[in-house]
């Protein structure tokens, strides 16, 4: 099990700082004392409800709002002053704002055009692009003529043409259907890693951050509630909330009744079973009320809890059961996969326990 | 909903509708043609009454007058409607944009008798010659409301991450303007200045208050003209008229609807 790291790797330099970042529209906070720092090289993801601020960290990033306090560094040097054209940053935006006017080589090119770049050094670099988004072919129709990945395409080999220290996503896949936002994630990553620009993408689906990011960021109402590896923050997190929104998660309540180490043994208010659960920050003494969170996939067949099958369906690897327990609390449990059988029908009795490893405390 | 057919009745009620609109003008059109010179009677085609037009020095003279000030008060009204429009279209908070857009669209429904009226006035007041210049300048004043209606709207309808993308990728406000809004409004920008120009071009009301000797528009002469008696000369000058204006909406109205080719 990772610990809990809130930055990848101390080793790297930071490339961006956050300091202390508040936004306001009119009474609206935008953003509330955000402090983020995101290293080179970093693939970084931002998560959270709609509204929450993501789209406002990532414009006052790239140079389009002003913070009203704290500061943002770039290697750093504080980049208040620099308009949006004097930033080494390039954004992509959640529409794509492709100019619908020039075809996707005018798209792309308009970047290298602004810098001074000599004709025959635009074509190479064109050619470099069209291939590394497997676009060629297509440089001469306009964005009319493009389907929505094509598009997404063109719009990001035009924020890559200038090779920026900093890359910014708002969303970039969320105008694609299921199937190809799968595919295009793979890819994604693929170019990130190849060209080890710094991303920092914004998504509102958490499963994406899951299968992108090196750590992730999860916000809620303009602030920063946790910041860590996905898959730390997935099984280790400190809120019930950053739980709630990185997927399906059982909440039970219980007591303390012993610590060791960076565990506690807590006894379930229902049904008085002990469970152990991770407790890094040590935020259950011993006698003290807590809440424990499983994920769906780590309670397994067991005694601990006894509860009757509300609905169950086959998911074909395996099957998600949802059962109410005696005292009333629904659990969600992924189990292994039914067999031909079929999963068990509404009313049957089942018996949960939890996986080793599988608890942990939150708040 | 759309997709529903035309009935019998709607179909004979529009065609009363188009009758009654363009009736009078194929009319008109018509006796232009007319060899004639009574005008209620046909006499057989004839093309003299374009030649006589072109004889007819007075008429000839209000024609030039007419395209000049047309032409110059539209490209006055183009420029300053161009850039109200810009102004009253930025995004986020402008000051005082709603009474600005108020004032600025006001002439388009004020009567025009008070527009002449008060235009008239105030050159008299700064002791301005009454000519082709005046003329011009209350021409561009009245339309360049309408350019500005025009422009305005196709500026809200371009999207506003553009610009942003374009400052983003190394533009500097005036060239992300310049490469691309403008290009986007062009259309629009194109089609005011049609419009303004038609709207010169047929007003009667307004130049009647303004112009002053030697700066007689051609709807003017027109009015002066028929108040003597219609003449088949008057038929040809007004179809001519008619023409020119009706190209300048058509090709307004094809420009307003280009778009990036699809396809
Ligand atoms: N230009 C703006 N003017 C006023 N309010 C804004 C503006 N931009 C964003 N907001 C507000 O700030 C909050 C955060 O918005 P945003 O950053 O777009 O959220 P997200 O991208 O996470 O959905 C929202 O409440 C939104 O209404
Ligand atoms: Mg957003």
């Amino acid at each position: 099990m990772p610990a809990r790291a809130d930055f990848a790797s101390d080793a790297r330099v930071p490339l961006v700082a956050i300091e202390g970042v508040t936004k306001r529209f009119g009474s609206a906070l935008a953003l509330d004392d955000v402090s983020l720092e995101i290293g080179a090289g970093e693939f970084f993801c931002l998560v959270g409800p709609s509204g929450c601020g993501k789209s406002t960290l990532l414009r006052t990033l790239a140079g389009f709002e002003q913070p009203d306090e704290g500061r943002t560094l770039l290697d750093g040097r504080d980049i208040a002053g620099d308009p949006p054209e004097r930033r080494p940053v390039n954004i992509m935006f959640q529409s794509y704002a492709l100019f619908p006017h020039m075809s996707a080589a005018k798209n792309v090119a308009y970047g290298l055009a602004r810098a001074g770049l000599p004709r025959a050094e635009i074509a190479a670099r064109l050619r470099e692009l069209f291939a590394l988004v497997r676009l060629e072919g297509f440089e001469d129709r306009y964005p009319a003529q493009l389907s929505g990945g094509q598009r997404q395409r063109v719009a990001l080999a035009r924020a890559l043409a200038r090779r920026p220290r900093l890359l910014l996503l708002d969303e970039p896949l969320g105008a694609l259907d299921r199937r190809l936002r799968e595919a295009t994630q793979i890819e994604l990553k693929g170019i990130q890693s190849r060209l080890g620009t710094t991303f920092v993408m914004v998504t509102h689906d958490q499963g994406e951050a899951m299968a992108l990011a090196d750590r992730v960021a999860v916000l809620d109402r303009g602030r920063v509630l946790e910041v860590g590896p996905p898959s730390a923050l997935y099984r280790r997190c400190r809120t019930r909330a950053v739980a709630e929104f990185l997927g399906d998660v059982n909440v039970l309540s219980g007591v303390v009744v012993a610590r060791a180490g960076g565990r506690a043994q807590v006894r379930l208010g229902e049904s008085g079973a002990l469970v152990e659960a991770a407790d890094p920050d040590g935020a259950g003494e011993t006698g003290s009320n807590v809440e424990v969170a499983v994920r769906p996939e780590g309670l397994v067949p067991g005694d601990a809890l006894g509860a009757t099958v509300e609905v169950a369906t086959d998911l074909g690897p395996n099957a998600l059961v949802i059962a109410r327990t005696a005292g009333g609390a629904t659990l969600r449990a992924l189990l292994p996969a039914p067999g031909a059988a079929g999963p068990p029908p509404p009313g049957t009795p089942v018996g949960f326990a939890v996986a080793p490893g599988a608890a942990w405390i939150v708040r | 909903m759309r997709g529903a057919r035309f009935g019998g009745l709607d179909l004979a009620i529009l065609a009363v509708g188009l009758a009654f609109l363009y009736g009078p003008m194929l009319l008109l059109v018509l006796y232009s043609f007319n060899a004639s010179r009574l005008v209620t009677v046909w006499g057989g085609f004839s093309t003299r009454w374009y030649a006589a037009l072109l004889a007819n020095e007075p008429l000839r003279e209000a024609s030039l007058v007419s395209l000049r000030v047309a032409l110059v008060s539209a490209a006055l009204a183009t420029l300053v409607g161009t850039l109200a429009a810009i102004l009253l279209a930025r995004p986020g908070r402008v000051a005082g944009r709603r009474t600005f857009t108020a004032l600025l669209l006001a002439p388009m429904v004020l009567p025009e008798v008070i527009v002449g009226l008060s235009l008239l006035l105030l050159f008299v007041a700064l002791g301005f010659e009454r000519g082709i210049w005046t003329v011009t300048l209350a021409h561009a004043t009245v339309t360049t409301a309408f350019v500005a209606v025009v422009v305005q709207a196709r500026l809200l309808g371009i999207e506003r991450d553009l610009e942003a993308a374009a400052r983003d990728l190394g533009a500097s406000p005036a060239t992300a303007f310049l490469t691309v809004t403008l290009p986007l409004a062009a259309p629009a920008i194109g089609a005011g200045f049609l419009l303004a120009f038609t709207l010169s071009l047929d007003d009667l009301v307004v130049a009647s208050f303004t112009a002053g000797p030697g700066s007689t528009t051609l709807p003017m002469r027109i009015y002066s003209s028929v108040r003597l008696g219609v003449t088949p000369e008057i038929n040809a000058a007004s179809s001519l008229l008619m023409g020119l204006v009706g190209a300048a909406v058509l090709v307004a109205s094809l420009a307003s609807r280009r778009r990036a080719p699809t396809t």
